[in-house]
């Protein structure tokens, strides 16, 4: 008993205690940023960059582009090497709650969305017309614009790509799976020919790759996430004539998981490996790795790989929509040294620093600049890689399809651009619609009004 | 008050009394110099990284703040309330429930077990003790992806093996199904963490001396009875802890399942750290994963204070 | 002693059939509960191609120390493993200190709110640790913490640390007053009989609390992560990420550098029971 009261007496003191400790803390830490960040512009400071890729070989390169970049400037840039995904966000997220934001972060369209409508990025107009008076004109649907500025300074994109072995469909005089028709047709086939190989990977998952394969499967049948009026983004999935869109998608999803190996809880890894693998003989990409995965395997399909894009509907289409994903460097406000930043992104996307990395990337992301996929270009002369294991068809279908109007990122849904798509896309919400009416056990409606609501609970679009 | 050791000093020639370490010897010497020296690391670690941080999130529950934004607004406590009658908590409150008492148990049966079996004299028991030890050693994370790996439906080693022996005809993707998500998940995330209860009961077993064991075997004692009266009553304290401390540690579970499912398929392995993940980190709720974790808290602490009422863990059997 | 009488067996018989087949049900335990490890042993010598076959002849047919050599020739590792081994002694040495402090003093001093000392330090582990990672970060960061050893070793002691009082306290409770009194008779210090006769008793305590605080340290991944930034100071948890990029993971890769870390994890293990727990049993 005598303990008891003890308890109650000591704690609350101490917890407030405390709190005014962390508050001070907090507000000192946020007052000493805020110093450094009104004196920002020729501070001596150095430009700091959290990178999202720490292999050794871009741990190197990267820190060959820093040193050469203060050799010839003067300013010096401090890399720290964080892997990609989830714990990105969480390094990125501590700094930026202890007041002590990045200058650079790596972006990727689809995410950049939920960083700008924090307003914690700066514009970088001047950085892309800096960049276009050095190489060439960037297009629009690679960058991305919030409140009438540029936040994403892009380096290089992938496209949608429907990876499907050559050699599999020749010997079953399949078609090339370009329409909804012809893909189930060709899934059916191999799935008959009983070789242990299924049609393809149709995931229904809640990952990021669910995601994105849940909204290029959307677009093959015209149907739209979001859509605008005037300043308000709404959810566009459970209404009008789209709902029935979207129904005939999660109809056809219902089919064409009985061609697929279970993918429930596939993400990129697994729809590679499976296709690299030799499990599957269709696979939805963004960029190349089923291709760059089954040549790094040696595979005997890595030569009969090709592509062709986002499958559609043809009883209500007739051409593709697919997806162009621009990734690339964005800025972001209260940063030490914004200036030199901005130096340092403008230095690391133009010239050599941009054909090394662009290399680096074994053209699984691909150049935003059309000329460079000609032959005997800088980025593809005496590049042995490209040119041994990716013949000229499958590069310039590649490029014709980055560059082609019906190839867009998913903010282009609603124009001005969607700030909210990157939110809807992270929120693994689609892939969940196709998860719930598939292995989930709910009716396709249930499961539209579903996402429709928890997107509209959590995205900002109305 | 070591009253005895007072009086009895009193009555020793100073010069009898060995000082092999001048400070160390003073400072045990005092009841309040010796409490100092024990405990004020504990308290100072327990106040930076336990207290302020804890503290820190509480409040922050309190505000709306993005994970991308350094700026809080206020909107009090109203916001857990929200939270506790949402339907997406309570789903994943019962997800946490199955899988952190479904694994606890799973990992005393195994964890005791284990101990008890590798406890004996024999040749070899050194090696066997090592080695029943070693999944412990094994980084969560690791077990995380050689999981995933050997529970792959295209090329994981069980399934290879059970189709070979002819238990399954087609490939199961274990963590793809809902149906043995959840499971196999437990049992995973149990293989590590069951070797941490053999850890426990296994030094308390061995404090045990041996002539306790002869002397009831001379009374006659069988091995059901000698378990019962010498053992249990030993080793009960140390699995009572260790219940405990595995409840606290397998409902904040994050990492083994995040990596083997990221929660799904579907949802159905979203426990309560994954709902506060994706929160957080895919919908860049900050202030709400913090009052997720919050009612945690308060859970766990609820269940805590219960479990020391009852079941008066930190009394250990006095042994004369 | 081996007599056979009819159909009976000796004693001696009977107790050496119990004790084999004792010996192969335990031998057969541990092969079930390390196949795992044994995987990981396998995947660590193979090719990654054979791996990702789905054909177990094919696995073993690969056997190559290639990614073994990989991981040992990669850049930093022994940096790495350098700052894995010092920060896990420390945190070691700290947590088996500090908690055996701890546990003494709580049997040895009477204090009012003992019981509630004790609980209230295990509520450090109930909060989920996801969210924790930013104010600690804000609070290394005042105390100039950031990027060293001595202020990862301080950070990663924490977690240990509360249970290592636990398990102190519950050792030394059944180390009966009686030894140590007699000592105190006898003129001898408090030091003396914490240090001769408290502590030998407790050593299997101490050595759970020590491989305890060995583990949490070697396998911590978020301390490092928040709190380490630059590349030279990392331990191997967070300096090896580099075998899992992008969505590309090197199995064989990711399995000999598993295989690196369980090596002197086990070694730990197998020394520290051996000496230490029969010197023990030999004293008591």
């Amino acid at each position: 008993m005598e303990n008891h009261g003890k308890r109650h007496g000591g704690r609350p003191s101490t917890s407030r205690r405390a709190f005014l400790a962390t508050s001070a803390a907090a507000s000192l830490t946020a007052g000493v940023a805020g110093c450094m960040g009104g004196s920002g512009s020729g501070s001596s400071e150095p430009v700091t960059y959290i990178s999202n890729n720490n292999s050794p070989q871009f741990q190197e390169m990267l820190t060959g582009f820093a040193d050469q970049f203060e050799e010839e400037r003067g300013i010096e840039v401090d890399i720290e090497f964080t892997e990609i995904g989830g714990d990105y966000g969480q390094r990125v997220s501590q700094l930026i709650q202890a007041g002590n934001p990045p200058d650079i972060i790596n972006a990727e369209q689809f995410r950049i969305g939920a960083y700008a409508t924090q307003d914690i990025l700066r514009p970088v107009d001047d950085i892309i017309e800096a960049v276009e008076e050095e190489e060439e004109e960037v297009q629009d649907k690679f960058g991305f614009v919030y409140e009438g500025a540029n936040r994403l300074v892009p380096a290089v994109s992938s496209v949608t790509n429907n990876w499907y072995r050559t050699d599999v469909y020749d010997e079953l005089g399949l078609d090339a799976p370009t329409t909804w028709e012809r893909e189930r047709e060709a899934a059916q086939a191999i799935m008959e020919a009983d070789n242990d190989l299924y049609g393809l990977g149709y995931t229904t998952s809640a990952t990021v790759y669910g995601s994105y394969h849940a909204w290029c499967r959307l677009w093959g049948n015209g149907a739209q996430v979001a859509t605008r009026d005037g300043d308000t983004v709404e959810v566009a999935l459970d209404s009008g004539a789209n709902r029935d869109r979207v129904r005939e998608v999660l109809e056809r999803a219902q089919q064409m998981v009985e061609y697929s190996p279970t993918a429930t809880n596939w993400d990129w890894g697994e729809i590679y490996e499976s296709y690299a693998g030799g499990t599957t003989a269709t696979a939805v990409y963004s960029g190349g790795r089923p291709k760059t995965q089954s040549i790094g395997q040696d595979r005997e399909w890595a030569d009969t790989t090709k592509r062709v894009n986002n499958s559609y509907n043809s009883s209500n289409q007739n051409s593709s929509l697919g997806n162009s994903a621009a990734t690339g460097y964005a800025l972001l406000q209260g940063s030490d040294n914004p200036e030199g930043a901005k130096e340092f992104v403008q230095y690391m996307v133009t010239g050599d620093r941009l054909v090394e990395y662009a290399r680096a990337l074994r053209f699984h992301n691909i150049p935003i600049y059309e000329s460079w996929y000609e032959p005997g270009s800088a980025y593809r002369e005496g590049w042995d890689y490209l040119n041994e294991n990716f013949e000229e068809e499958t590069i310039q279908s590649e490029r014709e399809a980055l560059f082609s109007d019906n190839t867009q990122p998913f903010t282009a849904e609603t124009e001005p651009a969607n700030p909210y798509a990157s939110p809807a896309f992270t929120s693994f919400q689609l892939g969940q619609m196709f998860y719930d009416v598939t292995e989930g056990g709910l009716g396709i409606d249930e499961a539209i009004d579903q996402a429709a609501t928890t997107l509209r609970e959590n995205t900002g679009m109305e | 008050m070591s009253t005895v050791s007072d009086g009895v000093r009193a009555v020793v020639p100073t010069r009898w009394q060995r000082k092999t370490n001048g400070v160390l010897a003073s400072v045990f010497e005092r009841d309040k110099t010796l409490l100092a020296l024990c405990l004020t690391p504990a308290l100072a670690l327990f106040i930076l990284i336990a207290l302020l941080p804890m503290v820190w999130a509480f409040n922050l529950s309190l505000y709306e703040v993005s994970t991308l934004s350094p700026i809080w607004e206020w909107t009090g406590p109203g916001r857990l309330v929200d939270i506790v009658t949402s339907s997406g908590f309570q789903i994943a409150f019962g997800r946490s429930l199955v899988f952190g008492f479904g694994s606890v148990a799973f990992q005393l049966i195994a964890g005791v077990g284990l101990a008890l079996l590798v406890n004996k004299e024999f040749k070899g028991a050194v090696l066997a003790r090592a080695l029943a030890l070693l999944p412990y050693l094994v980084p969560a994370v690791v077990i995380g992806m050689v999981g995933q790996f050997m529970l792959n439906a295209q090329y994981g080693i069980i399934n290879l093996l059970l189709l070979r022996v002819g238990v399954l005809d087609n490939p199961v993707a274990f963590l793809g199904l809902p149906e043995t998500a959840m499971v196999t998940v437990m049992i995973v995330g149990s293989w590590k963490f069951a070797v941490f209860v053999t850890l426990l009961t296994l030094a308390r077993l061995q404090s045990i001396p041996e002539h306790f064991y002869e002397g009831a075997t001379m009374c006659g004692a069988n091995a059901y009875q000698k378990f019962r009266d010498i053992t249990l009553p030993r080793i009960k304290n140390v699995i009572l802890i260790a219940a405990l401390l595995r409840t606290l540690w397998m409902f904040n579970k994050f990492d083994i399942i995040y990596i083997m499912t990221r929660g799904g398929p579907g949802e159905s392995t979203t426990t309560i750290p994954l709902l506060a993940y994706e929160i957080a980190f895919n919908q860049y709720n900050l202030g709400e994963a913090a009052g997720i974790a919050a009612l945690m808290f308060v859970f766990l602490a609820a269940w805590s204070v219960l479990y020391f009422r009852v079941a008066e863990p930190e009394q250990e059997v006095r042994v004369a | 002693m081996t007599q056979v009488v009819g159909n009976y067996i000796s004693y001696g018989q009977a107790a050496r059939i119990k004790s084999v087949s004792y010996q192969i049900v335990v031998w057969a335990t541990l092969l079930v509960l390390m196949f795992p490890i044994i995987w990981v042993i396998v995947g660590a010598f193979s090719g990654l191609d054979a791996l990702l076959s789905g054909s177990l002849s094919a696995i073993f047919a690969s056997v190559t120390i290639e990614p073994v050599r990989q991981v040992f020739f990669a850049s930093n590792f022994f940096v790495y493993y350098r700052n894995s081994i010092v920060v896990a002694a420390g945190v070691v040495i700290f947590t088996v200190t500090a908690s055996t402090l701890a546990g003494y003093g709580l049997t040895r001093v009477q204090f009012r709110g003992k019981k509630w000392f004790a609980r209230l330090i295990l509520f450090g582990y109930m909060f989920p640790p996801l969210l924790l990672s930013i104010p600690m970060y804000q609070i290394w960061r005042q105390l100039g913490l950031l990027n060293s050893h001595l202020g990862l070793i301080l950070a990663e002691s924490s977690v240990p640390l509360p249970f290592g009082i636990w398990t102190m306290w519950l050792f030394f409770q059944t180390v009966p007053l009686d030894y140590e009194e007699s000592v105190w008779m006898a003129g001898g210090s408090r030091w003396h009989s914490f240090k001769d006769i408290a502590l030998p008793q407790a050593a299997p305590g101490m050595i759970a609390v020590g491989i305890f605080a060995f583990q949490s340290s070697w396998n911590n991944y978020t301390y490092p992560k928040v709190l380490i930034a630059e590349d030279s100071l990392r331990p191997l948890t967070t300096g090896i990420t580099q075998y899992a990029v992008q969505n590309y993971v090197f199995w064989n890769q990711v399995m000999a550098v598993v295989f690196t870390i369980i090596i002197p994890a086990f070694l730990l293990v197998y020394f520290l029971q051996k000496y230490l727990l029969e010197g023990y049993k030999a004293t008591a």
